[in-house]
């Protein structure tokens, strides 16, 4: 890979780091919302943003993300018909703030 | 052929922008592959009618068309149907592999994909669906 491509993923790296936190923060917020009778909208959102990130983290090179959005996607699609915030859904959109907060400084 | 015999003119089929961008740079940089972008399978169809691309690579998840409605009428279409398919996709269950290449697709790409060995990955399977063609007809 040449120097100017490197710098290319670089800047396209940084960003992407934007929109993990970005979006960590939005899946917290909606799974919060299950709570509070978000529904079936609640768990298409999260659905969708938590395979977003499952396809592209690991891209990306923050495996450690990826892996958490596909356990994140997995307990959504697991979710009961009333959309009940389950211990695992739970633990796995913490384990995703967590996991987009270590991603840290510059890589 | 736009790609002739070395290079395939790749048409990249990608709603997640961040995805779309490092695949094409990948492709385009690291394999010298002519690329063009679509963010949904409509515009695919259209896409596809208008450069006629040596390969397509769709992704599963996408809106307006999904990337197996996409390919169902990429099939349906004589100007496309020849066309080798790549999905692209993180959903990716045991079994949905064979299903998709039941429906036609010539290999499945898993999400997340290591962008430096992506170039060649496509172009190794455009080879082989090139040749599985040839001893076809």
């Amino acid at each position: 890979m040449t120097a100017d491509m490197q710098a290319r993923l670089s800047v396209m790296r940084e960003r992407y780091k934007g929109r993990v936190e970005r979006e960590s923060r939005e899946l917290a917020q909606l799974v919060l919302s299950l709570a509070s009778g978000g529904g079936d909208q609640a768990v298409a959102a999260i659905a969708r943003l938590a395979h977003g990130l499952a396809g592209s983290a690991g891209t990306f090179g923050f495996d450690d993300v990826g892996a958490c959005a596909a356990a994140l996607e997995r307990e959504v699609a697991a979710i009961d018909a009333n959309g009940k915030i389950t211990p695992a859904l739970a633990d796995a959109v913490q384990a995703l703030s967590a996991a987009a907060a270590r991603m840290g400084g510059p890589v | 052929m736009q790609g002739h015999d070395a290079l395939p003119l790749v048409l990249l089929v990608e709603d997640d922008p961040d995805i779309q961008e490092l695949a094409t740079m990948a492709l385009e940089s690291i394999g010298g592959l002519p690329v063009r972008t679509c963010s949904d399978g409509a515009a695919a169809l259209a896409e596809a009618e208008a450069c006629k691309p040596d390969l397509i690579i769709l992704d599963w998840r996408m809106p307006v068309l999904n990337g197996g409605q996409t390919l169902l009428r990429l099939k349906e279409n004589p100007a496309t149907r020849h066309i080798p398919v790549i999905f692209m996709t993180a959903s990716v269950q045991p079994g949905q592999v064979g299903q998709m290449r039941a429906m036609g697709a010539v290999d499945v790409i898993p999400k997340p994909f290591d962008p430096v060995e992506l170039p060649k990955l496509v172009v190794e399977i455009w080879r082989r669906a090139r040749q599985q063609g040839n001893s076809a007809q």
